[in-house]
C-alpha cells in the first residue's frame, strides 16, 4: 500500500487536543438545586453511576480517536495494489435509432437505456476509463475515453434519439477499435435490437468476450408507414403518382386510417384493415398543377380489443410520412411559323403551355418563352430556348445542306430525356433536311442510315436548343403520333422538369444539393431548417445527414448574422425541400425475435471492492460517528 | 435592591386596599377567639356558682326558668407572627425566593401595624435563628425593614417543627402565624403546622417556588448540588426521570394545598418571579372571596 498524500498523517496530531479536551469535558457539570429532596426519591433505588456509565466515557474517547485515525488515513489517500490491476476500459454504445422512442409504460426504451447507462456509471471507479458512442445510421463518438463521471453523466443525459435506423455492427466495430488490446475492456451496447452477428469470425470471437448487449423493450405492436414516395406523371402533365406502403408489425389484426394531404388539403383517406404482419401497398394516381408537401398520417388504431394505443401502436415517428411534389410551371411558347395547324394544336393540347403564334419573324422576342421556329429562321437567333423544326435556311447553329437521301431512322439516343416514351425505329421521314450542326456540343438524338442527324440537342449560349429537320407536312402517321410526346418532352426538358421519382429520403441519409436550383447562390447564403425548426448553415454538395423525419427546407438568405427559422421563412428565398421519412421496416417492427438475449446481465457492474480505500474509510467513519453520536446522546441528554 | 425607594409607597397603598377589601377579615381589627368582656354576644352556657350575675340572661330565666349565662366575644389586639424561612434553599432562584419572602413579610407587617395589631418576625432554618420582637405602631416598620435586610440564608437544614416549638416555648400569645417558606423540609412540613393548630394559632401558608424548581431544564449527566446542605448527587437524567421529578414536585405542592384545605388554613402558592405587591393583591382578593 502506498499513500497518495503522506503529509496528511501529520493531522494525527489533532489527537492531542482531542484527548485534552475530552478529559476536561468529561468532568460532570455541577448544577445547583434548591433541594435534592425529589431527586433522592427518584434515584433512591439506583446507584449514581453504573459501570457502563463510567465505561462509555472511555469508549467514546476511543471512538473519537478511531474516527480521527480513519479520517487521517482517508485524507492520506491509500492506494492498494489491487486497485491498479483492476482498471477497466468501458465503451457504452447507445442505440439512438427511431425504435428506441417506442413507448414503454410511462417511459420510452431510450429513457430506460439511459437509466441503465447511468447505473453503469455508478460503478465507474477512479482508475476506469469510459467512452460513449451512439449508434444511428453511423456510429458517432459522443465522449472519448475519460474518467470524469459528471461529464459522462451529462453526456448520457444530453443524448436524444434520432429518426434513423441503427447500424449496431459498425458502432460495435468502432467501440472495439477504441478498446484496442487493453485488458479488462468491455463494450456495453444499450439497444432494443437483436444481437447482430459479426461477419468476421475473428471479430465474433472477440465480441463474444468483450461485447455485452443490454436489450430494452418488451414485445410491442406497431403499425407504420414504411414507404411514401411521389412523382409527377410522365403521361399526364397535371398528374402525379403516390407510392404508399403501410406495415402491420404486430401479431394482431389492426384497423387504422391513412389520411393523405397536400399542403394540409385532404387528398385521400383509406380505412385500412391489416392482418398480422401484412404490408399494404398502393400506387395512387392524383392530379394537381400545384406542388407542395404531401403528408401521409396513420391514425385511429384499433384492434379486436378496442382502441388501446399501447397495444396497437407504440411508435409515433413512423405514423407520419412526407413527400415533396414539385410544382408544374406554365411555360409560354411562341410559335413562329408560316402556318401549321398541327404544330399549333400539338402545343395547345399541352396544359402546361401557353401558346402564342406569329406568322412572321417578330422584331422583339418575349423573355422566358420557348421559341418554336418552324421553317422561318431569324438572324441572329433569339437568346431563348429554341425548338427549331424543318428550317429553310442555315443559322449560327446549323447549316442546311439539302435533303437526306434515305431518311430512315436507324440510331436513336434512348437515354435522352427527349426520347422518353418515344421510339423511332425504322420510321421514314420524307423530305427531311440534311443538317450539319456547327457547335461542338451538338448531341444527335436520332440519326439515319447515312449517319445524318435528323434530330439533335445543342446549347445556344446558356440556353438549350432542339433542332428537328423533319418536314411536318410530309411526315407519316407514325411521326404524327410521336410528335406530341416529343414536343411535351422538349418543353419539360427546357424547363428542367422531369417525371422521375423525387425520392423521399430515409432518416439519417444525405440528399444531393440540386445545383440547378441553387445556381448562382453563394454557398454561405444557404441555410437549412429542420422539421424541428433548428437552423444550420448548409455546406458542401450534400445536404445532411438528415436525422429528423419531416420536411427540411433549404433557404437562400443573404443578410448577415445567423437567421432564425422565422427570418428565413419571411425574408429568405426557398431553394429546395427534402422529405425525410423513417422508412425502415426493422425500426417499425418493435417485436423481439430472441427474448433470451434480453435478459439483463450484471457482469459489468463494478463489484463492491472496486471502490477506492477512502470510500470504505468514509463508511467506517460514518458508522463510528453514529456510535459516538449515540453515546453522546446518552451522556449529555441521557 | 430589596426595598426600593417606592417600597413604602406600595405598602401604604396595600394597607389602604386591605381596609377596603377585608374590613378586618384578614389581619388588623380582627376579633380573636378569646371570650371575655366584649360587647358582642357569642353564646350561652350553664350558670355556675361564682359567675358574675350581671351576665345572667334574665329574659331566658323569665320565660323558661333556666339559668343561662351570656357569653361575649372579647376584642383584643391581634398578634401576628411572621415566620420567614431563612434556609439556603430560599436563596435559590432568580430572583431568590428569599427576597420575595422578605418583601412579603414587610408588607404583611405594615398592614398589621397600620391596623394597630402587634407583629413579630421569626427567622428560622433548622431552628429559630433570630427574631424581631413583638411590636406595634407603624413607626416600627423601618426598623423591621432594616431587620429584614440584615437577614441572610443560613443553615444546613430546614425544620419548621423545631422553629414552631421554639416559638411556642417562648409563651407566645395566640394569634395569627404566617409561614413564608418553600416548605422543602426534610422532616415534613405538616408537623410544624399541627403544633400551631393544636395551640389554637391561626396559621397561614405562603409557599414560594422558583420556576426552575417546577420545571428544571436538566438532561444528561450532572452533579446535583443541594444548596441547602451542600450534598452532591451524581445523576444521569433522562426524559422519564424529568417527568418523574415534575410529578413529585407537583405532588408536594398538592399535598400542601390539601393539608391547608383539610384544616382550614389559608394557603397561597406562588412562583418567586411574581412581584410582591401583585401577590399581595391576589392574596387579598382570594381572601375577600373566601370570607
Amino acid at each position: 500500500m502506498t499513500l497518495g498524500t503522506p503529509l496528511a498523517l501529520l493531522l494525527a496530531l489533532i489527537a492531542i487536543p482531542i484527548v485534552i479536551f475530552y478529559i476536561l469535558k468529561v468532568r460532570l457539570r455541577r448544577v445547583p438545586v434548591s433541594t435534592n429532596l425529589f431527586w433522592n426519591q427518584i434515584f433512591e433505588d439506583k446507584p449514581p453511576k453504573s459501570l457502563w456509565q463510567n465505561l462509555r466515557y472511555w469508549l467514546s474517547l476511543l471512538a473519537q480517536l478511531l474516527i480521527l485515525a480513519l479520517l487521517v488515513l482517508a485524507i492520506a489517500d491509500p492506494i492498494l495494489s489491487w486497485q491498479t490491476k483492476g482498471a477497466r476500459r468501458l465503451v457504452l454504445v447507445m442505440d439512438v435509432s427511431a425504435s428506441m422512442q417506442a413507448a414503454e409504460k410511462a417511459t420510452t426504451r431510450f429513457d430506460s437505456a439511459k437509466q441503465a447507462a447511468q447505473r453503469v456509471l455508478d460503478g465507474v471507479r477512479e482508475q476506469d476509463q469510459v467512452a460513449i458512442l451512439t449508434a444511428g445510421t453511423g456510429p458517432e463518438v459522443v465522449l472519448g475515453m475519460g474518467n470524469h463521471v459528471p461529464s459522462l453523466r451529462r453526456a448520457i443525459n444530453d443524448l436524444l434519439p434520432v429518426d434513423t435506423p441503427a447500424n449496431l455492427g459498425s458502432a460495435v466495430e468502432l467501440a472495439n477499435q477504441l478498446l484496442g488490446d487493453a485488458p479488462n475492456g468491455q463494450v456495453i451496447v444499450f439497444t432494443d435490437q437483436d444481437t447482430p452477428k459479426s461477419t468476421n469470425p475473428d471479430n465474433q470471437a472477440k465480441e463474444t468476450n468483450t461485447v455485452e448487449y443490454r436489450a430494452f423493450g418488451a414485445n410491442a405492436s406497431n403499425v407504420g408507414i414504411t414507404q411514401f414516395q411521389s412523382r409527377r406523371s410522365m403521361a399526364d402533365a397535371l398528374g402525379y403518382e403516390l407510392l404508399v406502403e403501410v406495415s402491420n408489425a404486430s401479431d394482431l389484426p389492426i384497423q387504422c386510417r391513412l389520411e393523405i394531404e397536400l399542403d394540409e388539403r385532404p387528398v385521400d383517406i383509406f380505412p385500412l384493415k391489416l392482418q398480422p404482419n401484412e404490408t399494404w401497398s398502393r400506387t395512387l394516381e392524383k392530379a394537381s398543377v400545384e406542388g407542395g408537401a404531401l403528408k401521409a398520417t396513420l391514425s385511429k388504431f384499433e384492434n379486436d380489443q378496442g382502441q388501446d394505443r399501447a397495444k396497437n401502436n407504440n411508435l409515433d415517428v413512423d405514423d407520419i410520412a412526407w413527400a415533396i411534389l414539385p410544382d408544374r410551371v406554365i411555360q409560354p411558347v411562341l410559335i413562329v411559323s408560316p402556318g401549321n395547324l398541327f404544330l399549333q394544336k400539338v402545343f395547345e393540347a399541352n396544359p402546361l403551355v401557353r401558346v402564342t403564334v406569329q406568322k412572321e419573324i417578330p422584331t422583339a422576342w418575349p423573355e422566358n418563352a420557348v421559341i418554336v421556329l418552324h421553317k422561318l429562321i431569324p438572324d441572329p437567333l433569339p437568346s431563348n430556348p429554341l425548338f427549331i423544326i424543318d428550317p429553310d435556311t442555315s443559322s449560327s447553329l446549323f447549316r442546311v445542306d439539302g435533303l437526306i437521301d434515305s431518311p430512315l431512322v436507324t440510331e436513336q439516343d434512348k437515354d435522352s430525356p427527349l426520347m422518353t416514351h418515344v421510339r423511332l425505329d425504322n420510321v421514314m421521314f420524307p423530305n427531311t433536311k440534311k443538317l450539319t450542326f456547327l457547335p461542338q456540343t451538338a448531341k444527335p438524338v436520332a440519326s439515319c442510315v447515312g449517319g445524318e442527324s435528323l434530330f439533335a440537342t445543342l446549347t445556344h449560349g446558356d440556353k438549350k436548343a432542339v433542332v428537328l429537320g423533319v418536314n411536318l407536312e410530309q411526315s407519316d402517321l407514325a411521326f404524327r403520333t410521336v410528335f406530341p410526346i416529343l414536343a411535351s418532352n422538349a418543353i419539360a426538358w427546357f424547363s428542367s422538369q422531369s417525371g422521375e421519382l423525387s425520392l423521399a429520403i430515409a432518416g439519417g441519409d444525405t440528399a444531393r444539393l440540386n445545383r440547378s436550383l441553387s445556381a448562382g447562390v453563394p454557398p454561405e447564403n444557404l441555410w437549412l431548417i429542420s422539421p424541428g425548426l433548428q437552423v444550420k448553415r448548409q455546406s458542401g454538395s450534400t445536404v445532411g445527414p438528415l436525422k429528423e423525419t419531416g420536411v427540411w427546407e433549404l433557404f437562400e438568405w443573404d443578410a448577415n448574422g445567423n437567421p432564425t427559422a422565422e427570418n428565413l421563412r419571411t425574408t429568405g428565398k426557398l431553394v429546395d425541400r427534402y422529405a425525410v421519412n423513417l422508412e425502415s421496416s426493422s425500426e417499425t417492427d418493435l417485436r423481439n425475435t430472441n427474448d433470451s438475449d434480453r435478459a439483463p446481465k450484471q457482469t459489468s457492474i463494478a463489484s463492491w471492492f472496486s471502490y477506492p480505500p477512502w470510500y470504505y474509510l468514509a463508511i467506517l467513519i460514518g458508522s463510528l460517528l453514529v456510535i459516538e453520536w449515540g453515546m453522546y446522546q446518552r451522556r449529555v441528554l441521557a | 435592591m430589596l426595598f426600593p425607594p417606592d417600597f413604602l409607597t406600595k405598602l401604604e397603598y396595600l394597607s389602604i386596599m386591605s381596609k377596603r377589601v377585608f374590613r378586618g377579615s384578614l389581619l388588623a381589627q380582627r376579633r380573636t377567639m378569646q371570650l371575655g368582656s366584649g360587647i358582642e354576644f357569642s353564646d350561652h352556657r350553664e350558670y355556675a356558682t361564682g359567675d358574675d350575675l350581671r351576665y345572667l340572661d334574665w329574659n331566658v330565666y323569665a320565660r323558661h326558668g333556666d339559668l343561662l349565662l351570656k357569653r361575649f366575644q372579647e376584642e383584643q389586639d391581634l398578634h401576628v407572627y411572621l415566620m420567614i424561612d431563612c434556609s439556603r434553599s430560599m436563596g435559590f432562584g432568580s430572583p431568590p425566593k428569599f427576597d420575595l419572602a422578605r418583601q412579603l413579610t414587610a408588607a404583611l407587617a405594615y398592614i398589621a401595624l397600620a391596623d394597630l395589631d402587634r407583629i413579630a418576625v421569626v427567622a428560622y432554618a433548622n431552628d429559630i435563628i433570630s427574631e424581631f420582637p413583638v411590636t406595634r405602631g407603624k413607626a416600627r416598620i423601618l426598623a423591621l425593614m432594616k431587620y429584614l435586610e440584615s437577614l441572610s440564608t443560613v443553615g444546613t437544614d430546614t425544620n419548621l417543627s423545631k422553629a414552631v416549638q421554639g416559638l411556642l416555648h417562648r409563651g407566645t400569645r395566640n394569634g395569627l402565624v404566617v409561614v413564608l417558606s418553600d416548605l422543602f423540609d426534610q422532616n415534613g412540613f405538616s408537623r410544624g403546622f399541627d403544633q400551631l393548630r393544636s395551640r389554637r394559632f391561626e396559621a397561614h401558608v405562603l409557599q414560594l417556588h422558583d420556576p426552575k424548581e417546577a420545571d428544571p431544564k436538566l438532561l444528561g449527566d450532572a452533579e446535583l448540588e443541594d444548596v441547602e446542605n451542600g450534598s452532591i448527587r451524581m445523576v444521569t437524567i433522562n426524559e422519564r426521570m424529568l417527568r418523574r421529578y415534575k410529578q413529585l414536585f407537583t405532588d408536594h405542592q398538592t399535598s400542601v394545598r390539601d393539608y391547608c384545605r383539610r384544616y382550614g388554613l389559608s394557603c397561597t402558592q406562588s412562583p418567586s418571579i411574581v412581584p410582591f405587591d401583585q401577590l399581595m393583591m391576589t392574596m387579598m382578593r382570594s381572601a375577600a372571596i373566601g370570607s
